[in-house]
């Protein structure tokens, strides 16, 4: 059941996260931008959640040595990368003018973006290296 | 590494999900074993070779 409370939760969040954005004010750019993202999120979560779900009806295990390598390289080379964001986000706010709350909103929701394509790239890649 | 993984499962006349089954992996695991694309540990390495009654340098090999 813990496969898919963790997962639901994550998914209910970010559902109330979209509705806040919208009922909170004018939409600008910046918010759209982040809304795109956010559907990406939610796009990579559905899959995580649908590949659990197949799992539990085949009576599989929900995370096999396989899974685990998957995940764990995933975080480890999005974790890279994610340095390499932070510190492009350190640049460009010297020359942009935005406020730091959505410098930190972007540089979250790249961290979570880049962990999801990480994550697809190694799952149709392959751990051949590992 | 290669595998002759494919090989000894159409031998035993066994699914992907059967194999998967008997060794406590998750089907993506088989598959991607069979590609070539994942290399298994030791543990998982020497249950495919019990099921297969063969032993792991007979199922694995290096190039």
């Amino acid at each position: 059941m813990k496969t898919f409370l963790v997962p639901l939760f994550i998914l209910a969040l970010l559902l109330v996260g979209i509705l806040f954005l919208f009922f909170t004010g004018p939409i600008t750019t910046l918010d759209i931008i982040q809304l795109a993202v956010i559907v990406l999120i939610l796009t990579g979560t559905a899959i995580f959640v649908l590949d659990r779900y197949r799992s539990y009806k085949r009576k599989e295990p929900a995370e096999d040595e396989y899974s685990k390598s998957l995940n764990q390289r995933a975080s480890a080379v999005s974790f890279y990368i994610s340095l390499f964001l932070w510190l492009a986000i350190m640049i460009l706010s010297n020359r942009l003018s935005l406020c730091t709350e959505s410098w930190i909103t972007l540089g979250i929701l790249g961290m979570a973006l880049t962990n999801i394509v990480v994550w697809c790239y190694f799952r149709f890649r392959g751990l051949k290296s590992e | 590494m290669n595998n002759r993984i494919k090989e000894f499962r159409a031998r035993f006349g066994l699914t992907q999900q059967e194999l998967a089954d008997k060794v406590h992996v998750r089907r993506e695991t088989i598959v991607f074993l069979e590609q070539n694309k994942y290399n298994p540990s030791l543990l998982l390495a020497y249950h495919l070779a019990r099921v297969f009654d063969v032993t792991i340098e007979e199922l694995f090999s290096f190039d």
